[in-house]
């Protein structure tokens, strides 16, 4: 028998198209994505429509939450991830721009989003 | 090329206009559940514009008929059953999931 391989890597592109708090699934990308990053597959954020919410500097959710998502998202270089986009068109239509947000992001217009979707081998909507 | 699934009513929430932010020519898009009321109202105008661009758009008919809007697809949406569901999802490399 041949020993164990180390499980292919297959490049991610998670999408977080939900805002934080009100559910978990913004969290949830961000803890999904960690988690590839981790086992060492090459890993994508985008955040997506209402997902753009989720880097909004400046949360402070009360102590009975998880801690805030934006303190989280500070720390994706350290699990080596390197690529973090936010759909350009959410951000504005929300009022944000890139000094609003927790951290430094790629924006993304249609072109953009077109080819991450293509660049990555599988896509994971959350 | 991408399957794009979308599983949910886009006149409830944001799927079908995220969708369409980044689906592409060449792309498929599948309605499943109920995904397939985007064959209605204004909904069907998006489909229709998708397909003019060159997305081909399935709609699974076991959901259609269970919704009663298997006699109301417009022109640009083929009915699959679950073995061209089967056959879209072997088709392509990449499946993306709206919902």
């Amino acid at each position: 028998m041949s020993a164990p391989q180390a499980a292919p890597r297959r490049s991610v592109l998670v999408v977080c198209r939900t805002a934080p708090y009100g559910r978990s699934r913004a969290r949830d990308a961000v803890d999904v994505a960690m988690a590839f990053a981790a086992f060492d597959q090459p890993v994508t954020l985008l955040f997506l429509g209402d997902g753009v919410l989720a880097l909004a500097s400046g949360q402070r959710p009360a102590p009975e939450f998880s801690r805030s998502l934006d303190k989280l998202l500070g720390t994706l270089a350290d699990y080596g991830i390197e690529e973090v986009h936010a759909d350009a068109a959410a951000l504005a239509a929300r009022g944000l721009d890139a000094q609003a947000l927790a951290l430094p992001v790629r924006l993304a217009g249609p072109v953009e989003l077109r080819e991450l979707f293509a660049a990555h081998e599988r896509v994971l909507t959350v | 090329m991408t399957l794009h699934i979308l599983s949910a009513s886009p006149f409830a929430g944001s799927c079908l206009a995220e969708c369409r932010r980044v689906i592409a020519t060449g792309d498929a898009l599948l309605l499943t559940g109920d995904g397939v009321y985007a064959a209605l109202g204004d909904a069907a105008a998006v489909l229709r514009e998708l397909h003019a661009a060159g997305v081909a758009i399935f709609a699974l008919a076991e959901d259609c008929a269970a919704r009663g809007i298997d006699t109301r697809l417009p022109d640009c949406v083929s009915t699959v059953d679950y073995v061209g569901f089967v056959d879209l999802a072997v088709a392509h490399p990449r499946t993306v999931s709206w919902f």
